[in-house]
């Protein structure tokens, strides 16, 4: 619904009161989307400031062919994994990987407030390949039809239901193995 | 035994809960900084008309290389002989120049009625016939 009336807004060329609806209706989801990948609050508030640059100057350019919330996931997924890959270069040559840095950084967050199992949950998450991290995410937490996340990563609907279930599969032997065994 | 069957993803209350916490009123100074982007950053120019200008311009190069290679090839047909060629063939030319016609043409504007009447005999005409005019 309120998508609807975003997108009409558009359409009158009302781009900056658009603008505003999706600050209000999206920031807050897109913080913790951003958040969950690079594990840090300064980065995720610094990308975010970034995402919402890109939705703002590209407002114009959406026609409405896709579903808005899709349109602005995909902005924040793409300059999420342009910021990992940026980490990732960093990285190239030291002989800590990015997934241990990723984990460092949730054992040292000063604002986890979890559980140990959660802990051990987005360490694990971490550890797994981008593309899984990708539609585990997306699924588990966000609650997100394949279709959606189809649409969000350019990836088909049958990989992503493979993906997901090596994700949950890996994840949960690495919990059961830590709080179970 | 029965706890290693447990899905610990499923069955765990609570897991799905963000863990994490923000700097307190963090999201009200987020959405007052984010809605000040509109008045430092411009709309960029979208893809489609980027596209769009990309082929016009290729469209109107083209039609400027087609243009002047046709006429650069109209030129080349127009120019098939050179000075050179026509004075190359101007050799082979026998240039007869008869100097009873020759003096003809060259006299045409004084020319008497007995000059006409001799050219007319001399080219066959009969004499009635001429005589008629």
């Amino acid at each position: 619904m309120q998508d609807r009336h975003i997108i009409n807004l558009c359409q009158k060329g009302e781009y900056d009161l658009a603008f505003n609806c999706i600050v209000q209706a999206y920031s807050e989801r897109l913080y913790w989307h951003i958040r969950r990948f690079v594990c840090s609050h300064e980065d995720t508030d610094d990308l975010l400031q970034d995402v919402f640059v890109k939705t703002w100057s590209a407002l114009p350019s959406f026609r409405g062919d896709s579903q808005l919330y899709t349109w602005i996931y995909r902005i924040a997924t793409n300059e999420t994994l342009n910021r990992l890959k940026k980490l990732r270069r960093e990285y190239a040559f030291s002989l800590e990987s990015v997934s241990s840095v990723l984990a460092t950084r949730i054992e040292e967050d000063p604002y986890f407030n979890g559980n140990a199992l959660q802990r051990e949950l987005h360490k694990a998450i971490q550890k797994l390949p981008q593309k899984q991290r990708l539609v585990f995410n997306m699924r588990y937490f966000d609650e997100m039809k394949y279709e959606d996340i189809a649409e969000i990563t350019g990836t088909s609907v049958g990989a992503l239901k493979a993906s997901y279930h090596h994700a949950y599969n890996k994840i949960s032997e690495t919990l059961k193995k830590t709080f179970i065994d | 035994m029965k706890n290693h069957d447990k899905d610990i993803l499923k069955d765990t209350p609570g897991i799905k809960q963000v863990p994490f916490s923000v700097p307190e009123n963090y999201f009200g100074e987020l959405k007052a900084d984010l809605q000040k982007i509109p008045q430092h950053t411009e709309h960029s120019i979208s893809t489609r008309i980027k596209w769009g200008r990309a082929v016009a311009i290729a469209a109107s190069l083209t039609l400027l290389i087609a243009a002047g290679r046709l006429l650069m090839e109209r030129s080349a047909y127009e120019n098939i002989f050179t000075e050179e060629d026509f004075l190359v063939y101007s050799d082979d030319l026998d240039i007869i120049i008869d100097e009873e016609y020759s003096n003809l043409y060259a006299t045409t504007h004084s020319m008497t009625d007995e000059d006409i009447i001799e050219y007319l005999l001399a080219i066959g005409i009969e004499t009635e016939e001429v005589e008629s005019y």
